[in-house]
């Protein structure tokens, strides 16, 4: 038994850390399911939102020696503040000023960390962040048991979502907003309200992120981020709670667990070579399903079985 | 629901504009000094293609900006200025439009829609996860009712035709319980059978106290269902009078029921 253990779980950290980072793409994932999936609302700065989190959680630890549950805290606040900014800019505007202002969201918060080096510490990093429990070898396990619950919980807060009044009201102010005003619907509190609220999950992901890494470096919020997440929720189905989570398990599952773990690839490929191969197989991914199959796998949200269902709600 | 029904006790709502124009490019599409609409129970909106009916109502609701010019919601008790405030609250306080060119939620299917419509603001709350059983249950017989009254393909999953979708518009705003209602073209592809179905609808709601200001080129609907008649040429009501009265007049006949339009 413990010999299995050790062979899937124990021994290879690739693993583990491969799957924090699947944990933390189908979190972000979900999250941007509510605001793209559900809003309508492109969000292309989601490492921004995540970032902000990480770093707030981060330089509160490091500097000011904050506890965890108030470092955590603050960067969910950091997330939702953001969150609110960003939807309140975007309210009114089209597709296209969307997705440039949230990359200009997520381009300023990186500026911002790479230039305040008193802080952020900048290239050089900002470090150490520890696990706010040790209980031996298998804190890592526990921490990623923990990002498995948060995650699930995720998963079924979007569910209920779809299911509940405030889902339908989402969906409506992103198919049809001037409809939905004249429905008596608050379009642009909707729209905030949303961003603010997902927003803040992101951060308090990147909050979560930060006793994994231990050191936090500037190049850990790039765009990369956000590509993968896009890339997961398009592939497994942008309108679909479950969406991130499939798609994220072919993406990131097979390229940062299944592959570096058992393709036995030389160092030099695996440090070089492959993570922007995998970047350029995502991009190609992206476009290949945006062209054929826009909805991704799992296809177009099923309203009408809610609706055969209203019985059981 | 408790809000928005019945009229108030001074009498019906009424809106009264004064001095609204408003202009696409250097075309003048509405342009008027004074008019009242409301006072009577239902009252017509005619005149030819781009009179500006559409723009003026759209002017009432907010969803398309006025130049200058103020428009006042008074219920006899106390006036507000819809002209000051966003739309959905302009709706919030009773008065509704159903849409000439045809609208709908793509993704939403037809009992979303109604729920939709009926659900509070206090329903609507981010960590109200579990509010649909009480939506349900509190507006789901009302829904049926309508539902049972108009046809529909397939109740239980999407609007399909340009008429199922016109009938969702006017479902939808009739479930708000407005005052004031402003019916652009309800009519227009219905077949006859469900027009009649429509039109008995609106009657007994106006029975109930909702005023009714609809736009509508089957005049045969106009003559029979208004109390009173608004004829809008060129961006501006320039006559108004009792069905009889309008249909006989020499510049309604001259601008519009001559010329083959119909
Ligand atoms: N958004 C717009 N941009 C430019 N011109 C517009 C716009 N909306 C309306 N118009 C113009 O304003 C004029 C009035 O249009 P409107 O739709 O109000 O007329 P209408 O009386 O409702 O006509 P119909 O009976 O055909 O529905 C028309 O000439 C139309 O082309
Ligand atoms: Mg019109």
């Amino acid at each position: 038994m413990s010999a299995v253990w050790d062979y899937l779980f124990g021994s290879p950290a690739f693993l583990i850390f491969g799957t924090y980072t699947l944990m933390m793409i189908v979190g972000l994932g979900i999250l941007l399911h509510l605001q793209l999936g559900v809003t309508g609302i492109g969000n292309f700065g989601v490492a921004g939102f995540w970032g902000a989190g990480l770093y707030t959680f981060g330089i509160l630890q490091v500097h000011y020696d904050v506890g965890f549950w108030l470092a955590l805290l603050a960067a969910t606040a950091a997330g939702g503040v953001l969150g609110a900014i960003a939807g309140w800019v975007i309210a009114d505007l089209d597709d296209d000023g969307v997705l440039a202002a949230t990359l200009a969201v997520a381009t300023i918060v990186f500026l911002a960390i790479e230039s305040e080096k008193d802080f952020t510490g900048g290239r050089v990093g900002l470090g150490t962040i520890d696990f706010p429990f040790d209980i031996g070898e298998r804190t890592d396990l526990a921490w990623l048991a923990i990002l498995f619950g948060v995650t699930g919980l995720l998963l079924w807060y979007a569910r209920r979502v779809h299911r509940s009044p405030y889902g339908r009201l989402l969906i409506a102010t992103g198919t049809n907003e001037p409809l939905a005003r004249s429905l008596r619907k608050p379009v642009k509190r909707t729209k905030v309200g949303i961003m603010a609220l997902t927003s803040a999950g992101m951060g308090a992901l990147g909050g979560l992120y930060g006793p994994i890494v231990h050191f936090l470096f500037p190049t850990q919020l790039t765009v990369a981020i956000t590509v993968s997440v896009i890339t997961a929720l398009v592939l497994g189905g942008q309108q679909r709670p479950w969406g991130a989570f499939i798609g994220a398990v072919l993406t990131v599952g097979l390229f940062d667990i299944a592959i570096k773990l058992y393709v036995p690839l030389p160092r030099e490929v695996l440090e070089h070579a492959f993570p922007v191969t995998k970047q350029i197989i995502f991009g190609a991914l992206l476009i290949f399903v945006l062209l054929f199959r826009p909805l991704g796998i799992l296809g177009r949200m099923r309203r009408e079985r809610h609706v055969k269902g209203l019985s059981r709600v | 629901m408790s809000e928005g029904n019945g009229s108030a006790p001074g009498g019906r709502a009424t809106i009264r504009i004064s001095g609204l124009t408003k202009s696409f490019g250097d075309q003048t599409v509405v342009d008027i000094d004074e008019l009242v609409l409301g006072a009577k129970p239902v009252e017509g909106l005619i005149g030819p293609n781009g009179a500006g009916k559409t723009t003026l109502m759209r002017l009432i609701m907010r969803s398309t900006r006025a130049d200058t010019g103020t428009v006042v919601l008074d219920d006899g008790s106390s006036e507000v200025a819809l002209s000051k405030l966003a739309p959905h609250r302009i709706a919030s306080l009773g008065v509704v439009k159903t849409n000439q060119v045809t609208q709908d939620f793509a993704g939403l299917t037809i009992w979303d829609s109604l729920l939709l419509a009926v659900a509070q603001r206090h329903d609507e709350r981010p960590h109200r996860i579990y509010r649909e059983r009480h939506v349900v249950e509190a507006y789901g017989e009302e829904i049926q009712g309508y539902l049972d009254t108009f046809e529909f393909s397939e109740p239980g999953g999407f609007a399909h035709s340009a008429g199922e979708k016109k009938l969702l518009d006017l479902i939808r705003c009739l479930l708000l319980e407005p005052k004031i209602l402003l019916l652009d073209e309800p009519t227009a592809g219905l077949s006859e059978e469900v027009t009649t179905q429509v039109i008995e609808m609106l009657r007994t709601k106006v029975a109930e106290g909702m005023s009714v200001i609809i736009v509508e080129h089957d005049l045969d609907v106009i003559w029979g269902f208004s109390d009173v008649v608004h004829f809008m040429a060129e961006g501006d009501v320039i006559l108004e009078g009792d069905p009889d009265y309008i249909r006989a007049h020499s510049t309604v006949v001259e601008k519009y029921l001559g010329s083959g339009h119909v």
